[in-house]
């Protein structure tokens, strides 16, 4: 017993041990992420907030939020089924053909899927000549901002909702299906539960993609300008007083969202 | 008096649309000939000039469109530059564009120029632009069509009709990507400088000297316009030449080096093939504050 005792007190020692070293290592690490926001913090005009949310609250700011909302639920909409598909259907090469294709507009810069788009949205393309005809506007549109807003986000949240679709214990569902409930009442009331933390940790990163996104809106859509857009402006026409102001305003408004995401289901998934 | 310090490589900040001339020609040469490693930085001239200004980054030489971003750094950064080559305006066009044949009859000069006035005001015409907040590029193509009225006796309406407001949100694209929605066909024709136009393969129409804001002898009818922008500023036009100068600083030893080259006759052949006319090498500012190698060539020059 007392030998017993000594292991259990090693143990607990090495756990102890191993935990102080993983706060560290965490607390390191959380210090290294947060430090573009603390420059940004530290270097922003804060006499230059007032000009600069006025001039934001005027068009940029509500652009911004209307486009990658629009974004984001066309991601979930177009992106449940196919994670879906991909993380519980999908096997063999056509599942590493199928992830591969998805990694394309990953890989590419988003600059080079702005010019992409352009051509997409052309009016010699079909689906420009689609957006033309339904009024939706080609380039310098909402459609097009939301269309590079879209494709920015999509595969982070595909790849994390297929990664949590992949991961749903099967025996609960054979059991709930045995138990005499329809497909669509197993998917709602047991896969769904099960998959919700990684769906909204997907939807997080994507709004946080779309939302931010620059580089293929700064070729798709100058005009109307989105937040990330205009804050490429300001530091052009101003400098970095109108610019980081407007930064930290696209930063103050994705939040909430992610945070609300991340802290209800979370708590869901405990 | 002391020796000025061996230059270990020289940082250019240039504008945008000189970015292929710079990184694929000129940085090159320059390095061939003197064995001083060459970086570049292109940008908004205007836009550079702020960030030059608020200390964001530093370089040793400054090439810009215009004189307007000059005047930012002045008096801390530079209080000179000197003309190194002009950048005719010009109208770059779609091959694929519903109007394609128009344009190439104005380009073969079949049709008169003003034809291409009224063309760009026909409702649907879709044109592209750079921001003229932003970019002297933008700033001369709105005063190149308010001379235009002028210059081709066409209805003074006109330049509304083509524009629409200085601003149009319809027709400002992003400096870096402008040309491409030309070479695209997502617009009809825009706004570009000849030498970017050639780089690109794209199609253009020439509007000479007295609308292609490159020629500084025709610097007062230029001056005769003025945009008046968004943000409560007024512009007069200016000759679009490009301008270098030295930036105060560490990098200034290798920056004088980098416009002198630009100066050569080795820097003027490449700028001539890639498309920028040779011009009077005009300085703007203080010619006191000319560095001593520069004055050199300059003085060699006017002497040639």
């Amino acid at each position: 017993m007392p030998e017993a005792g000594l292991r259990s007190g090693r143990l607990q020692e090495v756990l102890r041990r191993t935990g102080v070293w993983l706060a560290l290592a965490a607390l390191m690490g959380a210090f290294i992420l947060v430090l573009p926001a603390i420059a940004l913090l530290a270097h922003t005009d804060y006499g230059h907030l007032d000009t600069a949310w006025t001039a934001a609250s005027q068009g940029p700011l509500a652009v911004s939020l209307a486009t990658a909302g629009v974004a984001l639920a066309l991601v979930v909409v177009i992106g449940t089924p196919l994670a879906y598909w991909l993380g519980r259907t999908a096997t063999g090469p056509i599942r590493h053909l199928a992830e591969a294709v998805l990694l394309v507009p990953l890989i590419m810069p988003p600059l080079v899927v702005g010019l992409v788009l352009v051509f997409l949205l052309g009016p010699a393309a079909p689906l420009g000549r689609l957006a033309t005809g339904l009024g939706l506007g080609a380039v310098n549109s909402p459609f097009a901002l939301t269309l590079a807003s879209f494709y920015e986000a999509a595969p982070y949240y595909v790849f994390a909702a297929a990664g949590a679709f992949g991961t749903v214990d099967r025996e609960a569902e054979h059991t709930a299906q045995s138990l005499g409930l329809t497909p669509w009442q197993v998917f709602r009331l047991v896969t769904l539960p099960r998959v919700a933390p990684g769906l909204a940790a997907g939807a997080a990163m994507a709004w946080a993609r779309a939302v931010g996104a620059f580089g293929a809106s700064l070729v798709v859509a100058y005009h109307p300008t989105g937040l990330p857009v205009a804050v490429w402006i300001a530091l052009e026409e101003v400098g970095l007083p109108a610019a980081f102001p407007l930064a930290l305003l696209l930063v103050l408004v994705a939040l909430p969202l992610p945070l609300a995401l991340r802290s209800r289901w979370s708590r869901a998934a405990l | 008096m002391l020796a000025s310090p061996p230059a270990q490589g020289v940082s250019v900040a240039y504008a945008g649309s000189l970015a292929l001339v710079n990184d694929q020609l000129l940085g090159p040469a320059f390095t061939r000939l003197t064995h001083i490693a060459y970086s570049g930085r292109g940008g908004g001239s205007i836009g550079l000039a702020r960030e030059i200004a608020q200390g964001e980054f530093t370089a040793g030489a400054f090439e810009s469109i215009g004189t307007a971003p000059l005047a930012i750094l002045r008096p801390r950064f530079t209080n000179w530059a000197v003309a190194v080559a002009g950048t005719p305006l010009v109208i770059a066009y779609s091959p694929e564009s519903r109007y394609a044949t128009t344009f190439r009859k104005i380009a073969a000069g079949k049709l008169p120029l003003a034809d291409l006035f009224r063309l760009m005001a026909k409702p649907g015409f879709r044109l592209a632009r750079t921001n003229p907040a932003t970019d002297p590029q933008g700033q001369a193509f709105v005063e190149m069509v308010h001379l235009a009225v002028r210059v081709l006796h066409l209805p003074p309406s006109l330049p509304a009709r083509i524009l629409g407001p200085v601003e149009n949100p319809r027709q400002i694209f992003a400096e870096e990507s402008e040309l491409f929605e030309i070479q695209a066909g997502a617009v009809d024709a825009g706004s570009a400088f000849l030498p970017a136009a050639q780089e690109r393969h794209l199609p253009y129409i020439v509007l000479g000297p007295q609308l292609d804001f490159a020629d500084p002898a025709e610097a007062s009818l230029y001056g005769s316009v003025t945009v008046h922008l968004a943000n409560g500023s007024s512009v007069h036009g200016t000759p679009l030449a490009v301008y270098a100068t030295v930036l105060r600083g560490s990098d200034a030893v290798a920056g004088t080096r980098f416009v002198t080259f630009l100066l050569s006759p080795e820097g003027q052949t490449i700028l001539r093939r890639a498309g920028y006319p040779a011009v009077r090498p005009t300085l703007w500012g203080d010619v006191h504050a000319v560095p001593a190698p520069v004055q050199a060539v300059l003085s060699a020059k006017h002497h040639a």
